[in-house]
């Protein structure tokens, strides 16, 4: 019973519970709702990352997609809160399905190469496109509707406590589907498709396909953390779509160790947009610091933090890592 | 059909250009598999040393001076940071070069502050120039030739000199260059100072036509990738004639479509991947087994 | 034992981490907070530094009398990063976090709009500074929040007529390719139409290009030569195009006009490559009230600065601050409402110009005087310094927009 306890999914749910009662005097409810909905787009993204092996550098553009969709959604169809969410979680699943036809047939730089063109094409045409979009200055007005079941009852989410929970809630149902996913046959061939494309092959699995499925989960997650996030900022912007926005997951993913372990992304944006906050605010010369922790981090911590303290890895779990 | 011509020149001209950019980008990518996010801020710190050293040196000397100082500071990257990373996931690459590139650019903030710079071309090209059937500039004319010079320098040295071909094996497979008992320490090092004074002096030619400003960088950046993608990894003509459809595709969909100029290079890459997957004269490399 | 106390350690990172970021909200009472949000990193970075250097002047001259109300204030900045989601969050940090009690910046107007959306849901009074777009005192409105310089309609309306009366009515338009671009040269169109000029055609200019050697070409071709060129080109490709007007020897056969000339552009290309008619919201070298003796004082403040006299943007950030100073102590208050009320309708008389400011109540625009300047060439400069000719000002009242044609609504008082 005791083990349970010790595990991480119970710890990250209890530290999550609770943490509105230390945090809300202080005004970080904002900020913690979005750790939240980072956790949410990273631990998606580590299935395609961490668990397929495949280094995607444009992920930018699901998550902003599912941003723009909620706030279309609900401006054009139908003003609401479930309807919005499922709405981007299916438009983003889509365009990943027609993404990875490109994309599954690739692997490594090439992949990456591509990945982050792509981000590039959608981050234009939103900023183009600003009858729909709203241009530069992003779709605004975009509500936090109470939410309804069945017309029988409603839970406003309006405010920040209430919101909070309600990404609590979502976080740890994704969570569980996650975990479930990545210790169901699925993942185990996604894994091994990541430690050796060829010899998944040869045993008879489509790589391609379960490439494809990767990129799509990965992609439903992150349109469900824009949708959220939309939900939080009150308004879509074009400019998590640039390339160099869609690093800021990876980072995530990485500083925290997902590469090695399943926890390893919550970890990650947690350290992540703490840091981001604390020295954005002690410099304005902020960037060359954010920018050579990046680099330090890689050199020196390139499993990540977990990886690094060999935190709770699963048995069979080794870095494959090649010197040529 | 003054226009027209214009257009053609100037799309030539800025394909002469992104091809010098996209030929050191993709050495780099061949030789090492490292996708190199500071070939942009490279490019800046060219244009900004170029910049310093102009008043005390004259166009010539800092011409050649400033990418080789991008040259040394590329050596110092690749030996203190980027080969840790070889053979390991391609994302640590990218992203150790997109935090390099994050920091060059504060540092060219903190050196030389947060405004802009004009830096002026030198006088014998300055102004326009009256061609008969165009107007076109003096200094394009004199870009176009310098970075016809360099490609042509570098083609006669990937072409005719014994360590130009051990570089080209090495883009091909760099597995067989190790086991054929060749330095691929040595060359890797070579190769990334190399394509860094390559982007360097992209950024010193670049300067007089487009002014200088920290984020210089980016612009040029992912024109390289999509070059790449549509001129085929482990090809010098592949980045050559890659960057001059892009150079030309910027400039004639102005004529078409100008909102979808930006674009015009990507809907190519789109092609050609469905088409020829490889990219025009790609060859098959490591990075695609 | 290893592993669980691995795991504790787990969670107290978590539960720490979030902390560690400034002001832990244990925030002071005896300290007035001033939220500074302003780019210091991106496209806009030295206009940022030049209005934060206004900001700063002004907080220094109020803490040297004691502050307001009788509190210091405290100056909290964060990067905008001259991008508009950056600038939501940051805003909101500013709001929620540190708990300021007002907040100013923001140079892009797109980060405006997003800065002002969250400052009106947090109820907190926002000085937009340095922006143009006339759609954050219109389409974007709201009660917390005000503009302090001009909106392009103000400009435009500045410039247009002069030019049309005095250099020629027919047009030709350069306009770059998103919402700001085409807004005003939408607004150019509609004052040539008034004072019956011709449309020559337009280029539209996709945002991100460096290169303006093909519209300038294309221009240069043209069969009917335009009097004049109007552009609308945004901020960091001014000084590009600038270069290749010169580049390409238009500076000799054709005029260009333009909305608004910020004077670190013209800093940028520098005396000789300076061009245009143009509108300008203040400059150093005016024979106004006040002038000289702001810019000794930026002097002397500032002395290793880049820009060594104080720009429009430093302007800006000066007055912004000291007007919202001031509504404090006539509002003898720090809520949010009171302070609004202190500014609605108020007149700035002050303002370094020929008239005072007038602060509108119903779209809450600062309404004041814009002046017409051209660039000077090289030999025409009396300092390093001076890069414009001022040949000419409008009254704020002749050229903003009536009720009529802004039918913005404010939210009521919260």
């Amino acid at each position: 019973m005791v083990r349970y306890f010790r595990h991480p999914m119970f710890i990250t749910f209890a530290v999550f519970l609770i943490l509105p009662a230390f945090i809300m005097k202080l005004g970080f409810m904002s900020l913690a709702i979005e750790v939240m909905i980072w956790v949410i787009f990273a631990m998606g993204f580590n299935i395609l990352l961490g668990y397929t092996g495949l280094p995607s550098f444009g992920h930018g553009l699901f998550f902003g997609t599912g941003a723009y969709m909620c706030g279309l959604i609900q401006q054009h169809i139908i003003a609401g809160t479930w309807i919005p969410i499922l709405g981007s979680m299916l438009f983003c699943g889509m365009i990943a399905s027609i993404v990875g036809l490109f994309l599954a047939k690739k692997r490594g730089i090439y992949f990456a190469l591509l990945t982050i063109a792509l981000t590039q094409m959608f981050f234009f045409i939103a900023f183009q496109w600003d009858a729909v979009t709203g241009g530069e200055n992003g779709l605004m007005g975009i509500e936090r509707y109470a939410l309804t079941f069945f017309g029988l009852f409603s839970i406003p989410i309006e405010g920040i406590l209430s919101y909070y929970y309600f990404v609590f809630v979502i976080l740890m149902v994704s969570l569980i589907l996650l975990w479930k996913i990545v210790h169901s046959p699925l993942g185990t061939v996604l894994y091994a498709t990541k430690q050796n494309e060829v010899r998944a092959k040869y045993l008879g699995y489509n790589a391609v396909l379960y490439k494809w499925i990767a990129l799509v989960i990965s992609g439903i997650f992150a349109g469900l953390a824009g949708a959220l996030y939309a939900m939080l900022q009150h308004g879509a912007f074009a400019n998590p779509m640039h390339w160099t926005k869609s690093g800021d997951v990876v980072m995530m993913v990485l500083i925290g160790g997902g590469l090695t372990n399943f926890f390893g992304p919550i970890l990650g944006a947690v350290i992540f947009i703490a840091l981001r906050d604390i020295i954005s605010s002690i410099t304005e010369h902020w960037y060359i610091f954010y920018g050579l922790l990046i680099v330090f981090v890689i050199i020196f911590l390139p499993e990540g933090i977990l990886g690094y303290f060999r935190v709770g890895q699963t048995s069979g779990r080794e870095e494959v890592l090649e010197e040529v | 059909m003054a226009e027209f011509y214009s257009q053609v020149f100037n799309g030539l001209v800025l394909g002469l250009l992104f091809g010098v950019m996209a030929l050191g980008f993709m050495l780099i990518l061949g030789v090492m598999e490292v996708i190199n996010f500071s070939h942009g801020a490279l490019f800046a710190l060219g244009a900004y040393f170029a910049l310093s050293l102009q008043p005390y040196l004259g166009y010539w000397a800092s011409l050649i001076i400033a990418p080789l100082l991008v040259g040394v500071i590329g050596l110092f990257i690749e030996w203190s940071a980027v080969r840790r990373i070889y053979g390991k996931d391609p994302l640590l690459g990218l992203l150790m070069t997109f935090g390099m590139a994050m920091a060059f650019e504060e540092i060219i903030r903190i050196v030389w502050g947060k405004i802009g710079y004009s830096i002026a071309a030198p006088k014998f090209v300055a102004g326009p120039i009256d061609l008969g059937f165009i107007f076109y500039s003096k200094y394009r004319l004199f870009l176009a030739a310098l970075a016809f010079m360099l490609l042509a320098l570098v083609w006669i040295f990937l072409e005719k000199t014994p360590y130009g071909a051990i570089i080209k094996a090495g883009v091909s497979d760099s597995e067989m260059v190790l086991a054929l008992g060749k330095n691929l320490r040595r060359i890797r090092t070579v190769v990334f100072g190399l394509g860094a004074a390559l982007a360097g002096i992209a950024g010193v030619i670049a300067g007089p036509m487009w002014s200088l400003k920290p984020t210089m960088g980016w612009e040029v950046l992912m024109p390289s990738f999509v070059i790449v993608v549509i001129g085929g990894i482990g090809s010098f003509w592949g980045a050559v004639i890659g960057g001059l459809i892009v150079g030309l595709s910027k400039s004639l969909s102005i004529l078409v479509w100008p909102r979808m100029s930006e674009l015009a290079m990507y809907f190519i890459m789109a092609i050609v991947l469905v088409v020829r997957p490889r990219g025009i004269m790609g060859e098959k490399s490591l990075l695609e087994q | 034992m290893k592993k669980a106390l691995t795991q504790i350690a787990f969670a107290m990172v978590f539960l720490l981490t979030p902390f560690m970021s400034t002001n832990l909200g244990l925030a002071a009472d005896d300290v007035v907070r001033m939220g500074v949000i302003s780019p210091a990193s991106g496209n806009y970075a030295d206009m940022g530094a030049a209005e934060r250097r206004g900001m700063t002047m002004a907080v220094e001259e109020f803490n040297a009398r004691g502050g307001v109300l009788g509190k210091k204030i405290e100056m909290i900045v964060e990067d905008t990063e001259t991008d508009p989601a950056a600038a939501a969050r940051k805003a909101k940090k500013l709001i929620e976090r540190d708990k300021v009690h007002f907040m100013l910046g923001a140079v892009s107007s797109s980060c405006a709009v997003a800065i002002s959306e969250v400052a009106q849901r947090g109820n907190t009074v926002y000085f937009n500074t340095n922006t143009n777009s006339s759609e954050c005192t219109g389409k974007h409105a709201h009660r917390c929040n005000f503009r302090v310089g001009p909106n392009n309609h103000m400009l435009v309306h500045g410039v247009a007529p002069w030019i049309s009366r005095n250099i020629g009515k027919n047009w030709y338009f350069i306009t770059h390719d998103y919402t700001w671009g085409r807004s005003g040269t939408k607004e150019f169109r509609q004052i040539l139409k008034k004072e019956g000029g011709k449309d020559l055609g337009e280029s539209l200019i996709p945002l991100g290009t460096r290169d303006f050697s093909s519209y300038l070409i294309k221009i240069r071709n043209l069969k009917a030569k335009p009097d004049i060129v109007m552009c609308t080109i945004g901020g960091v490709d001014n000084t590009a195009m600038m270069e290749q007007i010169f580049e390409f020897g238009m500076d000799k056969d054709f005029r260009f006009g333009f909305s608004l000339r910020d004077y670190s552009d013209a800093w940028t290309v520098g005396l000789g490559k300076n061009i245009g008619t143009f509108a300008i919201e203040w400059y150093h070298l005016l024979d106004t009230p006040g002038t000289k003796e702001f810019v000794a004082k930026y002097k002397k403040r500032w002395p290793n600065a880049k820009i060594p006299i104080p720009d429009n943007n430093t302007y800006q950030g000066y007055i912004g601050t000291r007007t919202m100073l001031r509504a404090v102590e006539r509002a003898k208050s720090l809520k949010t409402n009171d302070i609004i009320r202190a500014l609605e309708g108020h007149y700035i008389y002050d303002n370094m110009k020929n008239y005072p400011t007038y602060i509108r109540p119903w779209d809450h625009q600062f309404v004041q005087e814009v002046y017409i300047a051209r660039a000077k060439k090289a030999k025409e400069a009396k300092d390093p310094t001076d890069f414009y000719e001022v040949i000419g000002s409008m009254k704020g009242e002749d050229i903003v927009r009536s009720r009529a044609e802004n039918p913005c609504k404010l939210e009521p008082y919260k």
